[in-house]
């Protein structure tokens, strides 16, 4: 194990603690949660918004939801990041449905080339040893870009098919045998 | 030890990914609380695709966003403190709820007895009944829960909904396992909740109201002010 991953199982310990101390109204426990987490929940959320401002803006969202919904967390349904993780991509997606983004970003083009660089980007940075990066690697391209651009951009079906000039039912079908197939391939 | 079809899984998958129209999410938001291999396999999802979310480098945030977050959170203490109460200490004051509840029981069981009454309806007995009141006591809406798992809402109030936002029942049969969602509603009306798989509902079971985004709480947890609340008891 190297040093970035020791220093990553002990954030992630961090986390939980910290987590737990919020849930009793620690407020000092909110401040290590944010030193640890802030700036990944950060990134996650520009990976779908594109925008620095707007991806601050559900950051601080999924703070106070955070703080307000930490004694609710249940660590039997996961781990605490994961559960961070997703309200603050379930946040990102709300704004992109609300099309709080598409006011904001004119140059639609642009943006969406960026937003699935990112996406399918995502691979290369995976560890060597991931299971899930094996799995993923075996898909056919469409499918597995097709679930990257949806999990890491945040992309619709409808936006998918858009970009990949393909009908929204193939879409939709990639992603429904890309995730039947991972799973076979992960369990 | 999983059920689920090939259907059911692929649907926990998109559901995870987000890719769902609302309609379809809120159909899954509503299974989870009640299909244990539904919400294991919406769990397990989460779990492994949490991976790529680590891929992400770190922005560094701005030097205001955490002051920020304290304005926003200080703002939220007049109703958060009583909230994280309700979350922490209320859900598990029994001493609290036993009391409110005695007196919970005494109105509900007038109004709901005055309500089979006049509703005439041949149907079964409610194995319990709650009356919601809101902060200061006032009755906002009763809940009977049937031995099917199934509950029927009556308000007794108008409840203002404001626009994107929309009402979730709620109970809490476990400590453990926390407040499950009960149903979703844009507006307080009649409504008949059907969830199943939910254990038969006893006596100083919670129900609670809370305002949430339309399709409903995102984390599947109450996540929106407390609108009203009650304790179960049992007809007599």
């Amino acid at each position: 194990m190297d040093r970035s991953e020791t220093r990553e199982d002990t954030q992630a310990a961090e986390t939980a603690a910290a987590l737990a101390r919020c849930a009793g109204g620690d407020r000092l426990a909110l401040r290590v949660l944010f030193d640890n987490e802030a700036g990944r929940m950060l990134a996650i959320a520009h990976r779908i918004l594109r925008r620095r401002d707007l991806a601050e803006e559900i950051v601080q969202e999924a703070f106070v939801r955070i703080w307000r919904s930490a004694a609710a967390f249940d660590p039997a349904r996961g781990s605490p990041r994961s559960w961070i993780y997703a309200i603050v991509r379930n946040l990102a997606l709300n704004a992109v449905r609300d099309g709080r983004r598409e006011i904001l970003v004119e140059d639609g083009a642009d943006e969406l080339d960026a937003r699935a660089a990112d996406a399918t980007d995502v691979l290369g940075r995976m560890a060597d040893a991931s299971a899930l990066r094996r799995c993923l690697e075996r898909l056919d391209d469409n499918r597995r870009n097709s679930l990257m651009l949806a999990y890491v951009g945040g992309f619709s079906h409808g936006e998918i098919a858009g970009r990949l000039r393909v009908p929204l039912g193939t879409v939709k079908a990639w992603i429904r045998r890309g995730l039947l197939a991972l799973r076979e391939c992960l369990a | 030890m999983s059920a689920l079809d090939n259907d059911s899984r692929a649907l926990a998958g998109e559901y995870v990914l987000g890719v769902l129209e609302a309609q379809d999410r809120e159909a899954a938001e509503r299974r989870l609380p009640t299909d244990g291999d539904f919400r294991a396999a919406v769990d397990d999802w989460q779990e492994r695709l949490t991976e790529l979310d680590m891929t992400a480098d770190p922005m560094p945030p701005s030097p205001q966003l955490w002051h920020r977050i304290e304005t926003a959170v200080d703002a939220l203490q007049p109703q958060a403190r009583p909230d994280l109460l309700q979350r922490a200490g209320l859900w598990n004051s029994l001493r609290f709820w036993r009391l409110s509840g005695l007196a919970s029981a005494a109105a509900c069981l007038v109004l709901a007895i005055g309500l089979v009454v006049l509703s005439g309806r041949p149907t079964p007995t409610p194995v319990v009944i709650a009356v919601l009141e809101a902060q200061d006591s006032t009755p906002g809406a009763i809940v009977e829960a049937y031995a099917d798992g199934s509950i029927r809402l009556v308000p007794l109030t108008d409840i203002p909904v404001p626009p994107g936002r929309a009402l979730q029942v709620w109970t809490l049969w476990d400590r453990e396992r926390g407040p499950v969602p009960l149903g979703l509603l844009d507006s307080a009306r009649r409504a008949v909740l059907t969830v199943d798989g939910q254990p038969v509902p006893r006596p100083q079971q919670l129900y609670e109201i809370t305002l949430e985004p339309e399709t409903g709480s995102p984390t599947g947890r109450p996540t929106g002010p407390i609108l009203y609340k009650g304790l179960a008891a049992a007809p007599r």
